[in-house]
């Protein structure tokens, strides 16, 4: 009798081990493709919803701005007042170099960029695997563009130490009100003009994002357009701050990232 | 995450008839019938299918009352957590809404 309460009791164990992994986002169900020849880890083919619209703000020194306010936008510059506005209310804050060139603007005719370009460049360098600052970063995404492309993602959470350091100037969680760089007041042309130093990016509303559609065979990332750039900065969040699920869809990337280090 | 609206009244079920089940220790192979394509069940996942196979439950039940089938105190298994694993087995087709 009491064999059998033991068994009980470490049954139940078992389970409660195997919660705080569901609660860790690591899946639970693993399936099997119908050719049984290769295990897909369900993993791969999770997917998450934005729940509401999505503006991503990125300027010319590739730092990013995610919240959820608007920006007007007249043949292709941005309302200098609702640039600074949603710098000021945005929920996520990333630094200098974190997006790539391909998704910052062409140029800076109106001065409206960042004040503090060039003081930490090597420091938020680090996600592409290079040395030589920021600029670099995009080379590290683009799919089938050499090796190193997808050892940057597969060792991100192995040198989650290693860059800490570097995001850590530049990263920001909760409201950007309290800038300390002096990047606020870079509307320059001031609260009536408009500004082509930005590049804004919108994803509306109950969106579905498959991370998996952004992988190729060799498990590569091509990550293109607002979708892409939001797996990217879901990427910069994980590599920071862990899977603490503030960021939609960390969860979902946080398990395809760990399958393929196992890879 | 599931994509798509669901909302907590929509009551769901997960019908036996639909798939086949065979346990090897505390993992489960289970073989759904209508989609062809075989998942591996752990002790939880397992239980959620097992929850849901006993009758047919509004979502809110579901992702309020699943830790007492679980035998764990709530705050063990989070809303957020039995929500999850319901949507991991509404992806693979093994729930199907009956009501209301």
């Amino acid at each position: 009798m009491s064999d059998k309460k033991d068994e009980d009791k470490g049954f139940i164990e078992r389970r409660r081990q195997l919660l705080k992994l569901g609660a860790a986002g690591v899946p639970m169900v693993l399936t099997l493709k119908a050719s049984a020849t290769q295990p897909v880890h369900s993993a791969l083919d999770c997917a998450f919803v934005i729940p509401e619209k999505v503006t991503i703000l990125v300027d010319v020194d590739g730092k990013a701005w995610v919240g959820d306010g608007s920006i007007q936008e007249k043949q292709g510059e941005y309302k200098t007042k609702d640039v600074d506005d949603f710098k000021q209310n945005a929920d996520y804050v990333f630094g200098e170099g974190t997006v790539p060139e391909r998704y910052r603007p062409d140029g800076c005719s109106t001065g409206g960029g960042d004040d503090d370009s060039g003081d930490d460049d090597g420091g938020h360098g680090g996600w592409g695997g290079d040395d030589s600052g920021g600029d670099d970063d995009d080379s590290g995404w683009h799919s089938g563009s050499g090796d190193d492309d997808d050892s940057d993602w597969r060792t991100s959470s192995s040198r989650r130490g290693d860059d800490d350091g570097g995001y850590s100037g530049g990263w920001r969680g909760g409201h950007g009100g309290g800038d300390d760089d002096g990047d606020d007041d870079d509307g320059g042309s001031g609260g009536g003009g408009w500004t082509d130093c930005y590049k804004v990016y919108v994803i509306s509303r109950n969106t579905t994002i498959t991370p998996a559609d952004y992988l190729n065979g060799s498990g590569s990332w091509n990550l293109q357009g607002e979708n892409g750039l939001y797996i990217l900065l879901a990427g910069k969040y994980l590599d920071t701050y862990g899977n603490d699920g503030g960021f939609p869809g960390i969860s979902c990337l946080l398990s395809i990232l760990n399958y393929l280090e196992t890879q | 995450m599931t994509a798509g609206p669901n909302k907590e009244d929509w009551v769901w079920v997960s019908n036996p008839d639909h798939y086949l089940c065979r346990q090897v220790g505390d993992t489960s192979f289970v073989y759904n019938r209508l989609s062809g394509t075989t998942h591996i069940f752990n002790l939880v996942s397992k239980a959620m299918l097992d929850y849901l196979s006993a009758g047919p439950k509004s979502l809110r039940t579901i992702v309020t009352e699943f830790h007492m089938f679980l035998e764990v105190p709530a705050e063990e298994c989070p809303r957020g957590v039995a929500r999850r694993l319901f949507d991991e087995l509404d992806d693979i087709g093994l729930v199907q809404r009956v009501g209301p």
